[in-house]
């Protein structure tokens, strides 16, 4: 990180102590870049005057304070670096380089924010955790502000046709305001719900007395056969739909299961069965309870309205808070029918014949309904009865608050969930791209690294060829069991260099003694560490060991600045290599 | 009344948040009372007493100061500073004993002063203040002598950094052999430690020793 560079001559000088331990010499460091200019730089924005150092802004080579790109703003005669912009905003953009943290000010427009950060080449997503949040929200709506404005000159437009059929139908059937035929679709099915649910209702309304009866009869037995039709076209509606959203649902399995489709079935099936079962008598009566099902229809309005879908959810979601109150209400409700019944035992013709009747009593005056059938008579009854209307009042009111908030909180968490994780992903991009740090110090850093690997006669590797590397060495044991050259682990080894086929970022450092033999070693960095798995080459490279006193070393540069490029004979014979671990040949 | 009343309010909101310990009956705060801050010796004291210019002081405690504005570095912040710079292996054993070597009044915290005086030695030092650094630092116990035991901790720890990614496979008893390899090479008289002149002598012998530390000439 940037924030390490002021310990970086530290760590350098800690590598103090692999020194007497390695056994090979360091790697030669990478040269040191003297900077000429070591006094304050001046920014002159707009004639507000920041000055810092140079290192500071350099922190960030990408942005254009950073870069030779400030070079263009250079006034010679008053020696500082001047710029047209606000300063008001420099400002933040300035304590970036100086804390590594961008922040937000609130009281700024966004756009003009963001402007700012595109011309001195900073990107958004650095922004700090704290002002992140912020940031985003008002980024969104005012995306939101001009994209309302983009989408009502757009919506006249028609959907490409790049979707198929079956997908359109699905999309008319889940979003109304796709196309006409969705809407059409939309508002027929609200009507025919809204029509069923009326005629279920009508059914029971009394429609006067039949002639020569006495007995009032209900509208369902008067006009059978209208509300028969009624109810055979509705159903038959509601199944062509449902059969119609089955065949174009995406995924058949989720949509069966979804509780919108439930809704569906239950629905329509008291319908069916009561076709079924029509002519037994018997079972009438378990008809007549199907018909009670009919009026889940009405739950199919909540395709219709997204209201109704929140406060399934929140009701869903509160379960614990409704289950308190519930608890609660059951315990309160308990202990005062028991007190009550107790009461009232004395006082004749009481209602309170036992406690269970008792309940009725209770949950009527805690709800403070107060029906009147039944009434304390006793004194005794009367006391813990108002006691019981008073703690009614109380117990109910004290959770409700709690559900209400709790509403509140997962609503309001939910969104905020949802942004953040949104939010999370574009953050962690634009993290991978900024920040790149300075090259001198991530060279120094590798030369580092490299010291620690001559210390300890072992390189790093990335974890998935270190993988590989165990699943080869298992094969190599296999292979070479009379080769000499695995006689050991701490003998030579010939790990032999298999040729790269594709491009790796290898840096091979030959020491500046030529006793030694050529090591390559791998860059730790997140580039890409390819050595290829154990192949034939193995086996002709195999009498490449220790007992032949020359090798020729290849030398593979790469393009990073810390790849030093020498050549050189390497001899196998030293005896200083009996600590070597690696043997690092190229066959050429 | 009215005070007892706040008190006892106090402590009951105490009780439910849980920041109140009924065992050791204390509170803990939610922030720390105050932040030692600490100011180094002028530059020009610190000038007189290493060998860094002015320049350089300034360069080095401006980093200091960023990474620690308190002006000083307690161990777990060291460690933390120094795991940054090898992501792949764990380096707290290792930073561990640079802390200790460092901070040579054994207050628990690293000073600016500390720093500096260390950094003088290792970077503008003789040849023979830089060894005498380095036995400093693997004498773990400061009694003059390296024993084996004490190179295997910091062996260990060396090769604690490297991780467990590494080719060849790390095996167990690399620090070990590497230890033996060691003390082969610098106890002179077989006696099982090495002292500081036998290892300052063996050192100032071995050629790829003395290359290495002319790494140091031009950190800075």
């Amino acid at each position: 990180m940037a924030a390490g560079a002021p310990w970086l001559p530290f760590a350098r000088a800690a590598a103090i102590g692999w020194m007497p331990v390695a056994s090979a010499p360091m790697p030669v460091p990478p040269p040191e870049k003297r900077r000429g200019r070591d006094g304050l730089i001046v920014l002159n924005v707009s004639g507000t005057k920041f000055q810092t150092w140079p290192d500071t802004l350099e922190r960030y080579p990408d942005t254009l304070l950073g870069s030779t790109e400030r070079d263009f703003f250079f006034l010679e005669e008053s020696n500082e670096f001047f710029f047209d912009r606000d300063p008001d905003i420099f400002r933040h953009i300035l304590n970036f380089y100086r804390t590594g943290k961008l922040h937000f000010p609130r009281q700024e427009c966004i756009s003009a924010y963001d402007e700012e950060l595109a011309f001195f080449g900073i990107i958004p997503e650095i922004i700090g955790d704290c002002c992140y949040e912020e940031y985003k929200d008002r980024h969104r709506e005012d995306q939101e502000r001009i994209q309302d404005d983009v989408e009502m000159e757009q919506s006249r437009e028609l959907v490409s046709v790049e979707l198929s059929f079956r997908e359109t139908m699905w999309r008319a059937f889940e979003n109304p305001h796709t196309s006409t035929m969705a809407l059409v679709l939309y508002y027929v099915t609200g009507f025919f719900i809204a029509v069923s649910v009326m005629a279920n209702v009508a059914e029971t309304v009394p429609c006067g007395a039949a002639p020569n009866r006495v007995r009032q009869v209900s509208c369902g037995e008067r006009y059978a056969l209208a509300f028969f039709c009624l109810d055979t076209a509705c159903v038959m509606i509601f199944t062509v739909e449902y059969v119609l959203r089955l065949l174009v649902a995406p995924s058949r399995y989720k949509f069966v299961k979804s509780v919108m489709s439930i809704i569906d079935v239950v629905a329509i099936m008291p319908y069916y069965i009561g076709l079924v079962m029509a002519d037994n008598e018997d079972v009438s009566g378990a008809f007549v309870t199907l018909r009670v099902f009919r009026v889940f229809r009405i739950f199919k309005f909540s395709r219709h309205s997204a209201g109704l879908r929140i406060l399934g959810y929140t009701l869903k979601s509160c379960a614990s808070e409704l289950g308190f109150l519930l608890f609660s209400l059951t315990m309160a409700i308990i202990i005062f029918a028991t007190v009550m019944f107790y009461a009232e035992k004395g006082s004749s013709d009481s209602k309170f014949t036992s406690i269970p009747a008792a309940f009725w009593y209770t949950i009527v005056t805690m709800t403070t309904l107060g029906y009147g059938d039944m009434v304390p008579k006793t004194i005794m009854g009367k006391i813990f009865g108002s006691v019981c209307s008073l703690s009614g009042v109380l117990v109910i009111a004290l959770p409700v608050p709690v559900i209400v908030s709790n509403f509140s909180r997962f609503y309001l968490q939910s969104q905020r969930a949802e942004k953040r994780r949104a939010q999370k992903v574009s953050k962690e991009a634009g993290q991978a791209l900024v920040c790149k740090i300075n090259q001198d110090y991530e060279v120094h850093q590798h030369h580092l690294l490299q010291c620690l690997e001559k210390t300890t006669n072992h390189e790093f590797v990335e974890e998935k060829m270190y993988h590989e590397n165990c699943r080869e060495v298992t094969l190599v044991k296999h292979v070479s069991r009379s080769s000499s050259i695995l006689s050991s682990p701490h003998s030579l080894t010939s790990c032999c260099a298999r040729r790269n086929k594709k491009n790796s970022n290898m840096s091979v450092a030959l020491q500046s003694s030529f006793q030694e033999l050529s090591t390559i070693q791998i860059r730790e960095r997140p580039s890409v560490v390819s050595r290829s798995s154990l192949n034939a080459n193995f086996e002709e490279t195999v009498p490449l060991n220790c007992d032949q006193p020359h090798i020729t070393a290849a030398v593979i540069s790469t393009p990073a600045p810390a790849g030093t490029k020498t050549a050189g004979d390497g001899s196998t014979g030293s005896t200083n290599d009996s600590q070597v671990n690696i043997v690092g040949v190229s066959a050429l | 009344m009215k005070a007892k009343n706040r008190d006892q309010s106090l402590s009951d909101s105490r009780e439910l948040d849980g920041s109140y310990d009924q065992l050791t009956d204390s509170v803990e705060d939610d922030f720390e009372l105050s932040t030692v801050c600490h100011r180094p010796e002028s530059m020009d004291k610190l000038q007189e007493q290493t060998k860094f210019t002015k320049k350089e002081l300034q360069v080095l405690y401006r980093g200091f100061k960023n990474e620690c504005p308190c002006g000083v570095v307690n161990e777990e912040n060291f460690q933390h500073i120094y795991s940054q710079f090898f992501p792949q292996g764990d380096s707290s054993m290792y930073a561990h004993f640079l802390f200790e070597a460092l901070d040579t009044n054994k207050n628990g915290s690293v000073s600016f002063e500390d720093f500096v005086f260390g950094l003088s030695i290792i970077l503008r030092g003789t040849i023979n203040d830089r060894l005498n650094w380095a036995f400093n630092l693997y004498d773990l116990n400061k009694d003059g002598c390296i024993t084996k035991e004490e190179m295997l901790d910091i062996m260990k720890s060396i090769y604690d950094m490297m991780g467990k990614y590494t080719y060849p496979t790390m095996q167990d008893d690399a620090p070990r052999e590497h230890v033996e390899s060691f003390f082969q090479k610098m106890d002179r008289n077989k006696d099982g430690v090495v002292t500081v002149d036998e290892f300052i002598e063996s050192c100032k012998k071995d050629e790829n020793i003395m290359q290495s530390m002319q790494l140091f000439d031009n950190v800075i």
